[in-house]
């Protein structure tokens, strides 16, 4: 925090207010490549903050703001905002400084633009070799984000937080077939292997020359483990420490019960460093400790926030985070919401070919489209097969197209587990092994 | 400082120029229950400096106006570096020069009614809820006023400033009966008229009552069958499955899509119409000018089934040689504007509800839309409220539905346009650009052989 943001929290002082400032700095590079060429250079460097302040007669006003430049306009705003509130159970944190540094890498900090548009250019020549048809954007963006907490309690909380995204929407147009190439790379400190994205898509292109019918029905299918980021999308819902207070998750009177198959254990652990989600506190200023969601299938931590913890009357874990509306990534303007930081489904005992020749027949699923949207408060998925393939006797047979899957993860990890691979595999924020699923209903044309 | 930045980007050593400033003030309620969750009252500053030089683009960002200027000098710098780094060839199609100033036109101005007014207008609508059943568990209430000013200024002598109001307004009611959840909502966002959120009381108990129902309905069995959407879902399918893909941005640079997008290209029925247009005033998608000064405009994209145009930047219209139609957008200074539609529309055709209901044997009414996503040419819907239509009449409701479908062929497969129209609003996202505020807008429509998903 600068002086003039110390200057705030003294103002509010004064006043005989409590305040926790936060603010979030985000100085962004990012690269895009268009029709194979490199088109646009965007540099940022924006920064905002989100005031609390506590009133005399205990109740919480907030704003938002880019710039502190008139404190009594930004004090008085406050103000208005608590006079319409009851008293806050919510207590900001209090007398101890914590300023982070395993976060960001200073080798990474140094990754210069130009070092950006060499890795594009790398990628889009190996893309190239597969099939020079592939075109579409590739956006690569580096992030140094500056996140930092003041209170009138003396608390102070700061880390700095890198990473890079690489994301490729390579499209491929064969008679009338569009076929997507999508890849998405985030990581804190290491540089996207371009070798072997361009090797995946490579494998999917050859696995895509064929396309088979498949007809509707009941299939064993292999989810990828990239497809754990979708199915695992009503996990926030379920858990979610306010849900649980108000009884809307179907999870509220679940803890200690066995509500999934034994083989399923989740943890979030916001500590593995230099993912997407790692940090070490929330953005609340409380330490976020690893959770364990579910432990052999059975439910055991939920998701907190101050407020959900202090009217729950538990321990809070640190999962108040303000994120962006949908489509998630980091804001200063939110309001914190128990979220999930890094999710880890735990592998099983079976090898990738074991999976893929448990049946006769199944479909593997590599990516959906349109999880976002489910009924996610009960459990439901369901999406479009984007990328899926059938596969016999254990060998890829041809690609299928207009497939819709939807399952309920209460019922489908509960009781159409088949089995897990043993190694897991990390994408983004969430790490999980190959999931086999039994008797899984699929419609097609 | 205006005039500064006018100076200095005509004097620019560039192709093109532009800044935008951006000062935002809102106000956001939010209840959850009958308690107010939290005031909030938000002020943002920001802006942007874009520069083409040698084709090579560059984009950057400020909070504070004191860098503006020395912004404009660098992002040239680096858009020249981009230039010489690059082969893409760059062309902008010519506009107008234009100096306006453009005010809000408010039928209502929420600035007018007290904040302890609002606060127990929706104090009394999340009351309705939670005090009709005891099944309902919670209701929470987004009311968000926000007034943006911006001001745009290039290098070709352009100077626009535009006063916008947008404003949100949504309430979502959760209910739970034996382990099961049921959310629906109902929004009442728009860009002119506080009015349309106030006296909705009955519509609150409707909405209500559908969440009650919707605890005792079953989930629908998954197939193939004909839907019959209501215009909330009409406008949602042509924005995700057809607006998308018309956004020139994804097809301008690709010649195996261009050739699938070739205009000429018979897409749907002669009696299948769809536009995207800026003028529709008051909706939340409708705006005078564009992010790049240009001014907006009605856009047929297919007219009697007809590929007929599609959605522009300056810059995709100059590499296609077509007009720029006033799409490029960014929804706040932190992002370069790019092609994204404003209100897009079925217009109306012939059919009566009552044919297309009574011509569908076993199929399935989405009468309103929850959300949607596209992925090139395939495109999946949730619908919030549907039922099924047996022999003719609707009937049941179902739940856990899903449509999913190829866009080529489910326009193709559009049997009836009914002669109804509602215009509905939302948010689209698009990259990392959300939420932009947008509406869509048709009539009742029957598609045949739609892939419905369900986990039965």
């Amino acid at each position: 925090m600068n002086t003039r943001e110390n200057q705030l929290i003294e103002a509010i002082k004064k006043e005989g207010f409590r305040g926790e400032l936060f603010a979030l700095e985000d100085n962004c590079t990012q690269i895009l490549f268009e029709d194979q060429l490199l088109s646009y250079v965007k540099e940022g460097e924006n920064k905002g903050y989100y005031l609390r302040m506590i009133d005399k007669e205990g109740r919480m006003g907030q704003i938002s703001f880019t710039l502190i430049d008139d404190f009594k306009e930004l004090i008085d705003n406050c103000i208005l905002s608590a006079s319409f509130q009851k008293r806050t159970p919510v207590e900001f944190e209090s007398s101890s400084t914590r300023t982070d540094e395993g976060y960001l890498d200073p080798s990474f900090e140094a990754v210069s633009g130009r070092e950006l548009i060499g890795l594009g250019n790398d990628l889009i020549n190996n893309i190239k070799k597969v099939n020079p048809d592939i075109k579409g954007p590739v956006y690569i963006e580096k992030n140094i984000y500056n996140i930092s907490l003041i209170t009138t309690e003396n608390a102070v909380r700061s880390f700095r937080k890198g990473r890079i995204n690489m994301e490729i929407e390579g499209k491929l147009s064969k008679e009338g077939d569009l076929i997507q190439f999508n890849r998405f790379y985030s990581h804190g400190r290491e540089l996207p292997d371009i070798k072997a994205i361009a090797q995946s898509i490579e494998r999917d292109h050859a696995s895509c020359k064929n396309i088979v019918n498949l007809p509707s029905g009941k299939y064993t299918v292999i989810l990828d483990p990239e497809v754990f980021e979708d199915i695992s999308r009503p996990v926030e819902a379920l858990f979610n420490g306010r849900s649980i207070e108000k009884k809307t998750s179907a999870l509220w009177d679940k803890a200690g019960s066995q509500i999934f198959d034994s083989r399923i254990s989740i943890v979030d652990d916001p500590a593995c460093p230099f993912l997407e989600n790692s940090v070490p506190f929330d953005d609340e200023g409380v330490p976020s400790t690893r959770l364990d969601l579910v432990k052999k299938g059975i439910m055991g931590d939920i998701l907190l926030d101050k407020e959900s913890s202090s009217l729950l009357g538990t321990k809070n874990n640190g999962r108040g985070f303000k994120r962006r509306a949908l489509l998630g990534g980091r804001t200063y303007n939110a309001v914190p919401q128990p979220s999930v930081t890094n999710l880890f489904l735990k592998g099983g005992d079976l090898d990738r070919e074991q999976i893929f020749s448990h049946s006769d027949r199944a479909v593997y699923i590599k990516s959906l489209m349109g999880t976002i949207l489910g009924h996610h408060i009960s459990g439901y998925v369901s999406g479009n097969v984007w990328m899926g393939f059938l596969v016999e006797n254990g060998s890829i047979k041809g690609r299928i197209k207009d497939v819709v899957f939807s399952i309920n993860i209460l019922d489908a990890l509960k009781n159409n587990i088949a089995g897990l691979g043993r190694d897991v595999y990390l994408t983004k924020y969430v790490s999980s092994p190959f999931i086999l699923l039994k008797d899984i209903q699929l419609t097609s044309k | 400082m205006s005039d500064e930045i006018r100076d200095m980007l005509k004097a620019l050593d560039c192709d093109y120029g532009e800044v935008h400033v951006e000062e935002t003030d809102t106000r956001t309620i939010r209840f959850a229950g009958r308690e107010l969750s939290g005031i909030n009252i938000s002020k943002d500053f920001g802006g942007n400096v874009r520069v083409l030089n040698n084709n090579g683009w560059a984009f950057s960002t400020f909070n504070n106006m004191d860098r503006a200027g020395r912004l404009i000098e660098k992002t040239n710098q680096t858009a020249k570096e981009v230039g010489s780094l690059s082969r893409f060839k760059i062309r902008m199609a010519d506009v107008p020069v234009v100096e306006d100033r453009v005010m809000p036109d408010l039928k209502s101005d929420p600035r007018n009614a007290s904040l302890e007014d609002k606060v127990d207008q929706i104090k009394h609508y999340a009351d309705i809820p939670l005090s009709r059943s005891n099944l309902i568990k919670s209701v929470s209430v987004l009311y968000e006023e926000k007034f943006r000013k911006l001001t745009f200024i290039n290098s070709e002598g352009s100077f626009i400033t535009q006063e916008r109001m947008e404003l949100s307004a949504a309430i979502v009611v959760t209910g739970s009966k034996d382990g099961k959840t049921e959310i629906q909502s109902r929004n009442w966002s728009n860009n002119h008229d506080y009015g349309r959120w106030l006296n909705q009381d009955e519509e609150i108990r409707k909405l209500t009552d559908l969440v009650l129902m919707y605890l005792d309905a079953d989930d629908v069995k998954s197939g193939i069958y004909p839907v019959v959407c209501g215009p909330s879902q009409t406008g949602l399918f042509v924005h995700e499955a057809f607006g998308h893909l018309s956004e020139s941005d994804k097809v301008y640079k690709n010649e195996s899509l261009r050739n699938i997008m070739k205009l000429g290209r018979v897409f749907g029925p002669e009696i299948l119409n769809i536009t995207d247009s800026g003028m529709d005033h008051g909706q939340r998608g409708s705006l005078v000018y564009d992010d790049e000064g240009v001014k907006t405009q009605k856009t047929y994209l297919i007219r009697n089934g007809v590929l007929e145009g599609r959605l522009h930047s300056r810059q995709t219209a100059g590499i296609m040689g077509e007009k720029p139609t006033g799409n490029a957008r960014a929804i706040s200074y932190v992002y370069p504007p790019i092609v994204r539609m404003r209100n897009t529309s079925i217009e109306p055709g012939e059919s009566s509800l009552d044919d297309i209901i009574s011509s569908t044997g076993l199929g399935i009414y989405a009468k309103r839309s929850k959300g949607g996503q596209t992925g090139g040419e395939m495109f999946t819907f949730s619908p919030a409220e549907t039922y099924y239509i047996r022999n003719g009449k609707v009937a049941e409701p179902v739940r856990n539905v899903t449509f999913t479908g190829n866009l080529f062929l489910t326009l193709r497969n559009i049997e009836m346009i009914g002669d109804d129209y509602q215009i509905s609003s939302g948010n689209c996202g698009k990259g990392e650009q959300f939420p932009l505020p947008v509406s869509f807008s048709g009539p009742h429509i029957k598609i045949n052989s739609v892939t419905v998903g369900g986990s039965k």
